[in-house]
C-alpha cells in the first residue's frame, strides 16, 4: 500500500482521540543539545481545520488492525474499515518531514493492539526511541500508552516521550463491561497511578539524573454521550482522577457517529453544546475554586445547556450576590459570572490604587451586561438579586435556536 | 514644538526620549518622526546634553516599549513617552492601572505584537530546494508579517531548525541561516519559482483525512487561522472542498446505518 494512503486512512483513524496539546513541557532546543527541534512553552497550533480543532501534532495510529472490540471505536475488530500499518521507519521519516517544514510541533502516536499489549508498546517506542536517538529529534512526543502493557515498557515510553496518556474512555465500569469488555477500569487507574509516581519521583531527582519522565505528565480522555451516564458522574470521575493522578487535562469528547456503529450505541449523537459545557466546568474545577457538587448538585446532576455553570451557580446562590468589586477577596471575584482568572488578576492590582467603576470594567473589555447584575463598583449598585432570578435567567440564557446552531 | 527623528527602534527612541524627559518637555511640546517619513515639521537640532536627570522606570516597562516598537501605527512612539512621561511625573505605579486608557492601548499594541510573533513561528511552511550538486538542501519560506518583528523570531527558527540552512524571505527583509549565524538581506517581492514540495503531498492527504466531517465550527477556524493568511498555507486550498463535502459525508454515513438494519435503541 502507498504511504499516502497509509496516511490517510491511519490519520483519519486516529482522528476521535482530541488531545492536541503540544504544550507543558521542559524548555530546550536543537542549538543546545544539537539535531532538529524546541518544545517549551505554550505550544504552537500550525494549522486549523473546519471542524475548530488546531494541528499541533501529527496525530495518527501506527496501525489500525486491532484485536480488542470497543463498540464505540471505529477500528474495532468486528468494523469493516479499511486496514494498514506503518513501518517505524515510515513514522519517522513522516515526522521528521513533516517538522523540517514547519507544519507541526511534534508526533502523536496510538495504535490499535495487535499481537499483545507489550508487543504494541514495543512498536510504539520504536518509533520514539528512533527519533529521539537516531535522529535527535526535540521536538514534542506523545505517546499512547497500554494499560496492560509492562511497567518497564510504560518507564521507557516515558524516557522518550512529553506526554503519556490513557484514555479512560467512560466513567463508570459498568459503561465498560457494556462497551468496551476487554477494558478494565482498575487496570487504567493502577497504570495512571504508576506513570504519576514516575512522573514525581524523575521531577525529585532533576537534571541530574538523566532524561526525564514524561516532563509533560499524562491526560485522559472521556467520550460523551455513548452511554447514559450523567454530568455528575462524568465531573466527579474526572475530579478524582485529576487529584489522584495529578492528570494535566481530562479531555472530554462528544461521541461522533461512526461508519458500521454497533446498536447498543444511541441512535443521535449528544449536542456538541454539552462537550462545551462540560469544559466549561472543568475550568471551573480546577482555576475557579468550584467542587463538583457545586457545578453539578444532587437535584441537578446535568448541566443546564443553555447556560454557562458559573451563571447556573450564580442563580442557584442569589443570597451570595452582590459581589462588591472593591471588598471582596479572590475567591468571591472568581465566581462572579463574566470574570475571568485573568480579569480578576488585574482587577485586584488596580484596586490597590484607586476604586474600581464601571468605566474600569468597560475599559478591561469584560462583557458588562453579564456582570452588572451580580457586582457593585464604586458607582453602581445593582438591584436585589433574589427578587428576578427569572428575568436574569432569561437574560443569559441562550435560546435554543442558537443551540442547535453551536454544532454547524 | 520639539522634532525629534529617530530610526524606527527602540534604542533610538528611548536616546531620543531621555533628551525629552531631561529638557522636561511634556509630551504635547514634542515629536516623534521617523527618518524617511515626510513630516511638516522640519526636524530641530538638539545640543546632545548629557542626561543629567536620572530616568526610573518600573521593570515592566522596557519589555512593554520593546514589544510596542515592533507595531506597525507610527503613533506609538508618542504613546510610549506619554507612559514614560506620566511615570516620571508623580504617577509611578501607572502600569498596574490596566483600566487607564493610555496603559490599556500599550497593552492592546504589545499583545497585537506577540500575536503577530506566535502566528509567525505557527504559520512559516518551508519547501525544500536542492541545486544540482549541492550536498544539502535549503529550506526556504515566504512569509508576510504584519510587524516589524523579524529580530524577535529569527532566534526561535535558529534554535529550532538548526541543523538545516533555511532562508526566511519577507517583504520587510529576509532571514538566513547556514548553520553557523543568521544572517539578513534586503526585502523581497514573492519569488515566482518555489516549486511545491514532494512532501506537500502527504501534508494536505494528513490535512483532510484529520478533519472530523461530523463538526463544523468555521467560526472557530477562523478566529485562530484568520483568512488573511490562507494565500500561503498550502492546506487552505482544501478547506471549502471540505466543507462542501462534509454534511454529505455525514449523512452517507448515517444512511448506510440505517440500511444495513441497525436496531434503534
Amino acid at each position: 500500500m502507498e504511504l499516502l494512503q497509509k496516511l490517510s486512512i491511519l490519520a483519519d483513524a486516529a482522528k476521535y482521540d482530541a488531545s492536541c496539546a503540544s504544550s507543558g513541557t521542559s524548555s530546550r532546543s536543537a542549538r543546545e543539545s544539537g539535531g532538529i527541534g524546541s518544545a517549551g512553552g505554550s505550544g504552537i497550533c500550525h494549522s486549523y481545520t473546519p471542524d475548530g480543532r488546531c494541528v499541533s501534532l501529527l496525530k495518527i495510529l501506527l496501525t489500525n488492525f486491532c484485536t480488542y472490540d470497543c463498540l464505540y471505536c471505529i477500528n474495532r475488530k468486528s468494523s469493516n474499515v479499511p486496514r494498514a500499518r506503518f513501518t517505524a521507519e515510515e513514522v519517522v521519516n513522516l515526522t521528521l518531514d513533516f517538522y523540517r517544514r514547519n507544519y507541526i510541533e511534534g508526533l502523536f502516536l496510538s495504535s490499535g493492539i495487535i499481537r499483545s499489549p507489550d508487543y504494541t508498546m514495543e512498536q510504539i517506542i520504536r518509533v520514539a526511541k528512533s527519533l529521539r536517538v537516531e535522529h535527535q529529534f526535540r521536538g514534542y512526543i506523545h505517546l499512547k500508552t497500554i494499560p496492560e502493557a509492562g511497567s518497564e515498557l510504560i518507564q521507557e515510553a516515558g524516557l522518550y516521550a512529553d506526554r503519556i496518556s490513557i484514555n479512560v474512555e467512560l466513567p463508570t465500569q459498568e459503561n465498560l463491561d457494556r462497551l468496551a469488555p476487554e477494558k478494565n477500569l482498575q487496570r487504567i487507574e493502577d497504570a495512571m497511578g504508576d506513570i504519576r509516581t514516575k512522573v514525581d519521583e524523575s521531577r525529585e531527582k532533576g537534571k541530574a539524573a538523566g532524561p526525564a519522565f514524561a516532563p509533560a505528565g499524562q491526560s485522559t480522555q472521556m467520550i460523551i454521550g455513548a452511554t447514559e451516564a450523567n454530568d455528575a458522574a462524568i465531573l466527579g470521575r474526572a475530579s478524582s482522577l485529576y487529584s489522584r493522578f495529578k492528570l494535566r487535562r481530562v479531555y472530554y469528547s462528544a461521541y461522533s457517529p461512526i461508519p458500521d456503529a454497533s446498536s447498543t450505541l444511541p441512535p443521535i449523537k449528544p449536542p456538541l453544546i454539552r462537550e462545551h459545557r462540560l469544559y466549561q466546568a472543568d475550568w471551573l474545577l480546577r482555576f475557579y475554586g468550584f467542587a463538583v457538587d457545586e457545578i453539578t448538585p444532587r437535584e441537578e446532576p446535568n448541566l443546564d445547556l443553555q447556560l454557562d455553570p458559573k451563571s447556573s451557580w450564580a442563580l442557584r446562590h442569589p443570597e451570595k450576590f452582590p459581589v462588591d468589586l472593591n471588598k471582596a477577596p479572590r475567591e468571591m471575584l472568581l465566581r462572579v459570572p463574566g470574570l475571568g482568572v485573568r480579569t480578576v488578576e488585574r482587577l485586584l492590582q488596580i484596586r490597590r490604587w484607586h476604586r474600581i467603576t464601571f468605566g474600569d470594567l468597560v475599559r478591561l473589555k469584560v462583557a458588562v451586561k453579564k456582570v452588572m447584575p451580580f457586582v457593585c463598583t464604586s458607582d453602581h449598585h445593582p438591584a436585589n438579586l433574589e427578587s428576578r432570578p427569572q428575568i436574569l435567567r432569561q437574560q443569559l440564557a441562550v435560546p435554543n435556536e442558537q443551540l442547535e446552531l453551536f454544532g454547524t | 514644538m520639539k522634532i525629534f527623528r529617530i530610526d524606527p527602534t527602540f534604542q533610538s527612541w528611548r536616546g531620543a526620549a531621555r533628551m525629552a524627559i531631561s529638557n522636561e518637555l511634556p509630551p504635547g511640546d514634542c515629536i516623534f518622526v521617523e527618518r524617511g517619513e515626510a513630516s511638516l515639521f522640519e526636524a530641530d537640532t538638539f545640543a546632545e546634553e548629557k542626561t543629567a536627570k536620572e530616568i526610573r522606570v518600573p521593570k515592566e516597562f522596557k519589555p512593554l516599549a520593546e514589544a510596542v516598537a515592533c507595531h506597525v501605527d507610527t503613533a506609538k512612539w508618542q504613546l510610549l513617552y506619554m507612559l514614560l512621561w506620566r511615570l516620571n511625573h508623580g504617577e509611578p505605579k501607572l502600569l498596574e492601572i490596566s483600566s487607564d486608557p493610555v496603559v490599556r492601548r500599550a497593552h492592546e499594541l504589545q499583545k497585537q505584537v506577540g500575536r503577530s510573533i506566535h502566528k509567525m513561528t505557527a504559520f512559516v511552511r518551508f519547501r525544500e530546494f536542492q541545486r544540482e550538486g549541492d550536498e544539502k538542501s535549503h529550506f526556504f519560506a515566504w512569509y508576510e508579517p504584519e510587524h516589524f518583528i523579524l529580530n524577535r523570531v529569527a532566534p526561535f527558527f535558529r534554535d529550532r531548525f538548526y541543523s538545516m540552512n533555511w532562508s526566511i524571505l519577507t517583504p520587510i527583509g529576509c532571514i538566513h541561516w547556514n548553520l553557523k549565524d543568521l544572517s539578513w538581506s534586503e526585502p523581497v517581492s514573492k519569488p515566482l519559482n518555489l516549486e511545491p514540495d514532494s512532501k506537500e503531498e502527504l501534508w494536505l492527504a494528513y490535512y483532510r483525512s484529520t478533519f472530523n466531517p461530523a463538526r463544523l465550527k468555521l467560526k472557530a477556524m477562523t478566529a485562530e487561522m484568520p483568512k488573511k493568511y490562507w494565500k500561503n498555507l498550502p492546506e487552505a486550498g482544501t478547506i471549502s472542498e471540505l466543507i462542501q463535502n462534509a454534511l454529505p459525508r455525514v449523512e452517507r454515513m448515517l444512511n448506510r446505518a440505517a440500511v444495513e438494519g441497525v436496531d434503534k435503541m
